[in-house]
C-alpha cells in the first residue's frame, strides 16, 4: 500500500473510532462486547487466581490452610516416614479443597428466594480500561441478558451491559453515572432500624465508591458513618431485590459547590473488583395467576 | 513485522490486564499495562506497521472495557503519530525513553478519557455523572510509566520474535536515526 493511501486510510479509522468514541451509543457498542471475554479466560483467570493467593498470603502470612503439625515425620520409621509425608500432602490439599467449597456455598448464599432464580457466574476479570466492570464466565447462552442485576451474598454487584456468546461484562453499581435509589438504615442489636430520610439517589463515582448528593444537611442529620444504605427502588429492579445493600456510609461532609446539600461517601462492604464469583439474577418469580 | 506474534502478544497482555486490574491499585491509581505495548510497537516496527499495530491494540482494549468504543484505538492511534514522528531524537531501547514515551502516552489517553467523559453526556443527554478525576487519571499514567521499563525491557529480549524491519541494523547501533535511513 503506497505511503499517500495508507495515510488516507489510517486517517478515515482515526476519525472513525473517534466518531464512536464520541457519537455511537454505549448500547450499540456493548452488541459486540461479551463475545471475547471467554476467549481471555485462559489466561485471565490464573493470573487472578494467583493475584488473590499473593494478596492474601501478604495480607496474612499465617494462614497456609495447612493442616497443624504435630507429628515430625522425621521421627517415624523410614518405612513410614514417606506414606505419612504423602497423606500429609493429600490432607493440607482436601483441607484447601474443603475450605474453598465452604466459601463457595456461603458466597451463593443469597437473602430470600433470590438464589432460586440466580445462576453462579465465575469472574473472569475486571475492566481492561478505567471504569468499574467485572467479566464473567455466563454468556448469552446461559440464558443471560443484558440488564440482569447480579448480586453477591446479599450485596448489589451491578447489572449486566453486554452478554455475548463468551461471556458477559457487568457494570458496578460503583461506576461513573450508575444511579440507584437507596435507602438507610443500621442494625440496633439483631433489629434492623430504618433511618427516615428522603429517597436518597446513590450514585457512582469510580474508584470502588459512590456518593449521595441530593439530600441536604438537615434531611440526612440522623445518619452517621457505619449505616448501611439498600436498595430500595421498584421500578429498575426486582421487587425480591429491594432490601439488598448497596453500601456502607463512609464519610457525610458538605457538598464542595453546594453548601446546603451534603455529600455522603458510600463504599459497598466487599470489593467488587475482587469478587470470584456473581450470581446473576436471570429469572423473575412468577406473577400470581400467571402460567 | 510478524502480525501472529503481535496477535500473541496482544492477547497475553488484554488477559493479563483484565486478570490483574483491581490488584494493583496503588492510592486510587490503576496502570495500564497494554499502553506499554503499544508504545514498544509505536517505538520498534515500521512507520505504517506501528501506527497500524497500535490502533489494533486500542480497538482491542476497547471491546473488553465499558468505555465507549473506539476510545483506546484513538488514543493509541493518535499517540503512535507522536511517537512515529519522534523516533529519530530518541534511544529506542532506553529505560528513560519507555518512561517518557509510556507517559506521554498516558497523558494523551487520559485527555481523550477526559474529552469523552465531558462531552459524550452531553452529546446523549444521558445523565452528566460524577466527572472523571483528573488526578487518577494523572497517577495512573505515572503508574504505567513507572512499570514501562520493566515490560519494555523484557519485550526488547524477544525484539526478534517480532521481526521489525530493520532490527540488526539498530541493535548494532544503538541508535535509530541515520541521515540518509529512509527506513524511518
Amino acid at each position: 500500500m503506497s505511503h499517500l493511501r495508507f495515510n488516507h486510510v489510517f486517517l478515515f479509522l482515526l476519525l472513525g473510532s473517534a466518531l464512536c468514541a464520541f457519537a455511537l451509543p454505549l448500547e450499540y457498542a456493548n452488541l459486540v462486547r461479551g463475545w471475547g471475554d471467554g476467549l481471555l479466560w485462559p489466561v485471565a483467570l490464573p493470573v487472578r487466581r494467583a493475584a488473590e493467593a499473593l494478596t492474601h498470603r501478604m495480607k496474612d502470612p499465617a494462614d497456609t490452610a495447612s493442616p497443624e503439625r504435630g507429628f515430625d515425620p522425621k521421627n517415624a520409621h523410614p518405612d513410614a516416614r514417606a506414606e505419612i509425608e504423602h497423606l500429609q500432602a493429600a490432607l493440607a490439599q482436601a483441607t484447601v479443597q474443603f475450605r474453598e467449597l465452604q466459601r463457595l456455598q456461603k458466597d451463593r448464599q443469597l437473602k430470600g428466594d433470590v438464589e432460586n432464580y440466580s445462576l453462579p457466574c465465575k469472574v473472569i476479570g475486571a475492566d481492561a480500561g478505567t471504569r468499574d466492570a467485572i467479566s464473567i464466565s455466563g454468556a448469552s447462552g446461559d440464558g443471560l441478558a443484558a440488564g440482569m442485576p447480579v448480586v453477591y451474598r446479599d450485596c448489589i454487584v451491578g447489572k449486566l451491559a453486554a452478554v455475548g456468546g463468551g461471556g458477559s461484562q457487568v457494570r458496578l453499581i460503583t461506576d461513573r453515572g450508575f444511579r440507584v435509589n437507596g435507602a438507610f438504615g443500621r442494625m440496633k442489636g439483631t433489629q434492623f432500624v430504618p433511618v427516615v430520610t428522603e429517597t436518597p439517589l446513590v450514585e457512582g463515582r469510580g474508584g470502588g465508591v459512590m456518593t449521595i448528593t441530593n439530600l441536604t444537611k438537615k434531611q440526612v442529620k440522623d445518619v452517621q458513618a457505619g449505616d448501611r444504605v439498600l436498595l430500595q427502588d421498584s421500578e429498575d429492579w426486582p421487587l425480591m431485590l429491594n432490601g439488598y445493600e448497596l453500601g456502607r456510609v463512609e464519610l457525610i461532609e458538605d457538598h464542595p459547590k453546594q453548601l446546603q446539600f451534603a455529600q455522603i461517601t458510600v463504599r459497598p462492604r466487599a470489593d467488587l473488583h475482587r469478587l470470584r464469583e456473581a450470581m446473576v439474577v436471570a429469572r423473575k418469580p412468577d406473577r400470581p395467576g400467571t402460567k | 513485522m510478524r502480525w501472529l506474534s503481535f496477535a500473541i502478544l496482544a492477547y497475553l497482555i488484554i488477559a493479563i490486564q483484565m486478570g490483574l486490574s483491581g490488584f494493583l491499585d496503588w492510592g486510587g491509581a490503576s496502570p495500564n499495562l497494554v499502553l506499554p505495548v503499544a508504545v514498544f510497537i509505536a517505538i520498534n516496527a515500521r512507520r505504517e506497521q506501528a501506527l497500524a499495530g497500535a490502533f489494533v491494540l486500542g480497538a482491542l482494549q476497547d471491546l473488553f472495557t465499558q468505555q465507549p468504543f473506539g476510545l483506546y484505538a484513538f488514543s493509541y492511534g493518535l499517540m503512535s503519530l507522536f511517537v512515529v514522528g519522534a523516533r529519530p531524537a530518541v534511544y529506542r531501547d532506553h529505560p528513560l525513553t519507555h518512561f517518557f514515551v509510556t507517559l506521554l502516552g498516558g497523558l494523551t489517553t487520559g485527555a481523550v478519557v477526559l474529552l469523552n467523559d465531558w462531552v459524550y453526556p452531553m452529546l446523549h443527554h444521558t445523565a452528566t455523572g460524577s466527572g472523571l478525576s483528573v488526578s487518577r487519571l494523572l497517577w495512573g499514567a505515572l503508574y504505567s510509566a513507572l512499570l514501562a521499563p520493566f515490560l519494555l525491557g523484557a519485550l526488547a529480549r524477544i525484539k526478534r520474535v517480532f521481526a521489525f524491519h530493520g532490527t540488526r541494523a539498530m541493535m548494532s547501533s544503538g541508535r535509530f536515526a541515520r541521515s540518509g535511513d529512509r527506513s524511518i
